[in-house]
């Protein structure tokens, strides 16, 4: 494939789920029904600020839901792919795939 | 390629990482499977010690009068033995629930994906049978004409109404040894509450003891690969 071939879809890839975090965000979403703050957290490293400010991006484009509920006393916060965020990974791994022949 | 392919070989090793922890982060990694082998082997022992002690009360002689003595009588244990095999589901739930604080303020709580049609039938069994337990023995005085003090009538009432309602509260965050641990002593502490069971109960102590002996070992290896995937986690985040 040609660089300039290889442009096209490139470009068209969903800037919301290219971002790495968000990639992340989305990849562990997506194995499960319902996943902790702190989980994600942990997984990918962001401190709380970063990681409330991709997860309301993903939420502001209908990709993740979020479930607040109390641990004990304390707040917690989980969150849930969409249906819509699904496809959009979905769709992102296999642009990828054929990208780069994975 | 091969290594511009290396982030999609990862998101792939990260979701797998991701339900596994799912899976053995239940029962609060394991921890309350242990707890309810350690309830079991403390039953067991209260079991043998109350039985005795009415066997020694009644001063029975040994072999076959014994033998009858344990396979039949029916004096009722005192309240306060019927009170804690009563609550026993209860206290298992409370451990499992301070222990689930602790588990969940290590790596956060992962709900494993939505459960198969054969898990909802499953649930929905389980939940009918102690439906059909409660709804029995709420019956059961007017059928037989028996006669229960107050506090076993309603006593038997609440012990199965509650473990269910415990059952279906925490139902995702339970393994099957944890779902088991739960109505095993809600079915006996309803016996214990309604039925009331003087030194009988000691036919209690042998499955007691084998599984009390089936979940410490499970509690075991399900802690073990929740801190194997937890140090998986760790070098995943390092690299």
């Amino acid at each position: 494939m040609r660089p300039e071939d290889a442009l096209p879809p490139i470009l068209d890839l969903d800037r919301l789920v290219h971002e790495p975090a968000r990639l992340t965000i989305l990849t562990v979403l997506a194995a499960a029904e319902e996943v902790e703050f702190l989980y994600l957290q942990r997984v990918t490293g962001l401190n709380k600020g970063n990681l409330s400010s991709h997860a309301q991006k993903l939420e502001a484009g209908g990709y993740l839901e979020t479930v607040k509920a109390f641990r004990g006393r304390i707040p917690a916060t989980s969150f849930r792919i969409t249906a819509a965020g699904r496809s959009a990974l979905q769709a992102y791994r296999e642009r990828m795939r054929a990208f780069f022949g994975a | 390629m091969e290594t511009l392919s290396k982030p999609v070989r990862d998101m792939d090793h990260l979701q797998d990482l991701t339900r596994r922890y799912a899976e053995c982060s239940k029962d609060a990694a394991g921890i309350a499977t242990l707890w309810g082998g350690m309830l079991f082997l403390f039953l067991s022992g209260m079991a043998v010690g109350v039985a005795m002690a009415f066997y020694e009360r009644d001063g029975v002689s040994g072999g076959i009068p014994a033998l009858r003595y344990f396979l039949v009588n029916d004096h009722a244990l005192p309240h306060v033995f019927q009170l804690f095999f009563g609550l026993s589901p209860l206290v298992w739930f409370l451990g499992f629930w301070l222990v689930s604080l602790w588990s969940r303020g290590q790596f956060g709580r992962v709900v494993a994906q939505a459960e198969g049609q054969d898990e909802a039938r499953k649930r929905a069994v389980v939940l009918g049978l102690l439906g059909v337990l409660t709804l029995y023995l709420a019956l059961r005085p007017v059928l037989w004409g028996i006669h229960l003090e107050r506090w076993a009538f309603w006593g038997g009432i609440a012990v199965p109404a509650l473990g269910g309602l415990l059952l279906v509260a925490r139902w995702r965050d339970l393994s099957q040894e944890g779902r088991s641990i739960l109505m095993v002593l809600t079915v006996t502490g309803t016996l214990f509450v309604h039925a009331g069971i003087g030194a009988s109960l000691i036919l209690l102590v042998p499955p007691y003891a084998v599984l009390s002996v089936v979940y410490l070992f499970r509690g075991l290896r399900r802690f073990r690969n929740y801190r194997g995937v937890v140090r998986e986690l760790e070098r995943f985040h390092a690299a």
